[in-house]
């Protein structure tokens, strides 16, 4: 009924249907309210907490001493319940689940981040250029929608069992999934950027395309990309739990939170939680900060502007 | 994510492109825009049919071996590669394959030995019921979550609400599905155990949709049919969790810009309710709401696969992804290709709604 083309309109209609003796106005507290002090620091804090909390974690996976092998059992303990010598219990085969959550964390969070880079790379490439208006652009989106159209746990079971598996595949296959996310926002950023008027002057100064390119857009398209990036890591740890739990993720011996959960899951049914919900929560904790980052640098780059999404 | 596309098809016809004609009646152009999206129908489905095709026959692997064993003579498989249909050269196979296609067939299971159409009919309910039940649940919650959160923009109500959509973002549909296991059926036994659509001492109702809530309630045996509603509760809720935070995310955004606009402006200012204004708001933030909905309802018939696997659901998602470990090749193109045309009937269906309900094209 309403749209926003035509408010007068839309003004008139109301001010009719509405009989002047209603209720006293809307009390002044509900109105919206300009506050924008207060929360103007909270965005950097959220940047600063998520990105310590993950860089914390993937150099203490990295270099921190494991109380225990994180792929070779104890037969003599198996299926400890958390406690003093096994802090987060052991699994059925008398793995120890703390070593294995710490150990997973630089191979999921790598891998995840490898390949959402590898995506912000060709995507914001790919985007530009599909920037530029004309028939193949517009065939080129149809063929990502195209692409969408399938489901993207058979695309990514088919590449992973076209190709054998393999860390490359497993950043190749996050890649190709995460990378329709960053062509479209990347194109719809350019499209508004190329209407600018420095873009129209940049051009009639003679500046060539390859200059508008690098010097105007890629930096005003910077920021979404970066934000970007981190919900398409936050996905893609995620899409690599989903793999690896259906057994075609990150190869066994290593310890992956998916594969970690799969195993864990048969014991759920009886009472022994700790195989599945440590790993769960490292998961979880990871794809909460990761979202915190995109959601710091979303809300450090709208300013004053309330343009959250 | 995806909306940009669907968002500039209704550009499109709200403003004629330079160099065309301005259209003389507005439902011309908006009838000749869903004929043209119905005729293209057929052609995409062709074209992800073909890209499929290829797509799985460059699978490594030979079905034959796979079904003969690893000691089976050459002789035993050629007659396997015979009788699977997989003798013949690629582009034979191809046009058979369109062949059949085009008389309503999908071939056989490699692994069922069943027409591919008998396999899907049986597990296309259940996983249609599972996924109407996660959106439905995804679509109350998370607009509920969404409009508290725009209506006490950043206040109190605002921020416990962002902090429970961040974590429902955060945690995947399977492992909320196992940990909502392990809380309302073992440690309280609030729920049955995840035995798929029914208890295991359960009759199950006369089959006719093979999806037990609908069978139930079709025959009328409502204890049954309650049953499979508890079955149901789980799955829905932990495959609906992570849709539920889109859900209230865009509901968020697109309310809370809504509320701050000039009519709702001036709406307040008349006095109106509270319900009047909530009201106008919603009708301007519905038409991300839909197409995310859309979206949505496209992209769940290949999601739900692992929440299946999880609670032994037995629907059409978690029997393709078996099909592609197993590389059962007609299972497979049956699969993507029903699939694929529910998500692009359901994108067809999006694009008429939204222009039903866009008042420059209906004036």
């Amino acid at each position: 009924m309403s749209t926003r083309a035509e408010p007068d309109q839309k003004g008139a209609d109301v001010s009719t249907t509405v009989p002047a003796n209603v209720e006293p106005a809307v009390s002044p507290r509900k109105l919206p309210r300009v506050r924008r002090r207060a929360g103007k620091k909270r965005p950097r804090t959220r940047v600063a907490v998520g990105g310590s909390f993950l860089l914390l974690l993937i150099l203490a996976s990295l270099v921190a001493p494991l109380p225990y092998s994180p792929t070779v059992p104890d037969p003599t303990a198996v299926q400890q319940a958390p406690g003093g010598r096994h802090w987060f219990g052991t699994d059925q085969i008398g793995l120890d689940i703390f070593s294995r959550t710490l150990s997973a964390a630089h191979v999921d969070l790598l891998l995840a981040l490898a390949g959402a880079l590898a995506a912000m790379i060709v995507g914001s490439a790919l985007g530009i250029l599909a920037s530029r208006r004309g028939v193949l652009s517009e065939g080129f989106m149809r063929v990502v929608d195209l692409f969408q159209a399938f489901p993207l746990l058979v695309v990514i079971l088919t590449i992973v069992s076209l190709t054998g598996g393999g860390t490359l595949v497993l950043i190749l296959t996050i890649a190709i999934v995460s990378v329709p996310g960053f062509i479209r926002l990347v194109r719809a950023e350019a499209l508004s950027v190329r209407e600018s008027r420095y873009i129209e002057y940049a051009e009639i100064i003679g500046a060539s395309r390859w200059r508008v390119i690098m010097r105007h857009i890629l930096p005003n398209v910077s920021g979404v990309v970066i934000a970007q990036l981190s919900l398409a890591a936050a996905a893609a740890v995620s899409v690599l739990a989903a793999m690896s739990y259906l057994g075609q993720g990150v190869e066994p011996p290593t310890a992956s939170w998916g594969s970690m959960i799969e195993s864990g899951s048969a014991g759920i049914g009886t009472g022994q939680w700790w195989p599945v919900v440590f790993p769960a929560a490292a998961l979880a904790l990871s794809i909460v900060a990761l979202n915190l980052v995109a959601d710091g640098i979303d809300a450090v780059l709208s300013r004053g502007v309330t343009n959250d999404r | 994510m995806t909306a940009t596309s669907l968002n500039t098809a209704v550009e499109d016809t709200a403003t004629p492109r330079p160099g065309t004609r301005a259209p003389r009646g507005s439902r011309h152009t908006l009838i000749r825009m869903i004929a043209l999206r119905i005729v293209a129908l057929p052609v995409l489905l062709f074209i992800v049919a073909t890209l499929t095709f290829f797509l799985v026959h460059a699978l490594p692997g030979d079905p034959a071996r796979d079904i003969a064993g690893a000691y089976a003579t050459p002789a035993v498989l050629q007659q396997i590669r015979q009788q699977l249909g997989i003798a013949a050269p690629l582009g034979t196979q191809y046009t058979t394959f369109l062949d059949q296609l085009m008389h309503g067939s999908l071939g056989t299971s490699y692994t069922s030995h069943d027409p591919v159409t008998t396999d899907i009919a049986t597990r296309i309910m259940p996983t249609v019921e599972l996924a109407i039940a996660a959106v439905l649940f995804a679509v109350v919650w998370g607009l509920l979550l969404g409009f508290i959160g725009a209506w006490w923009a950043n206040r109190r109500p605002d921020s416990v609400v962002r902090g429970v959509v961040s974590i429902e973002q955060a945690i995947p549909d399977f492992v909320a599905g196992l940990v909502l296991i392990f809380l309302l059926t073992f440690k309280t036994g609030v729920l049955p155990q995840p035995t798929g659509q029914l208890g295991l001492l359960d009759t199950s109702p006369p089959s006719v949709t093979h999806a037990a809530l609908i069978d139930a309630l079709l025959a009328g045996q409502w204890p049954v049919a309650w049953q499979a509603f508890l079955h149901l509760v789980l799955p829905a809720i932990s495959l609906g969790f992570v849709i539920a935070a889109a859900f209230a995310r865009l509901g968020r955004s697109t309310m809370k810009s809504a509320l701050e606009g000039p009519q709702i402006e001036f709406a307040r200012a008349c006095g109106l309710r509270r319900r009047q204004i909530l009201y106008y708001a919603s009708t301007v933030a519905r038409t991300p709401l839909i197409t995310l909905l859309a979206m949505v309802g496209g992209a769940i018939l290949g999601g739900t696969a692992i929440v299946e696997n999880v609670f032994s659901w037995g629907g059409l998602a978690s029997w393709g992804v078996d099909s592609i470990t197993h590389k059962d090749v007609p299972a497979v193109l049956g699969f993507v290709l029903v699939t694929g045309a529910i998500t692009i009937v359901a994108f067809l269906i999006l694009d008429i709604v939204v222009l039903l309900l866009d008042p420059r094209v209906r004036r």
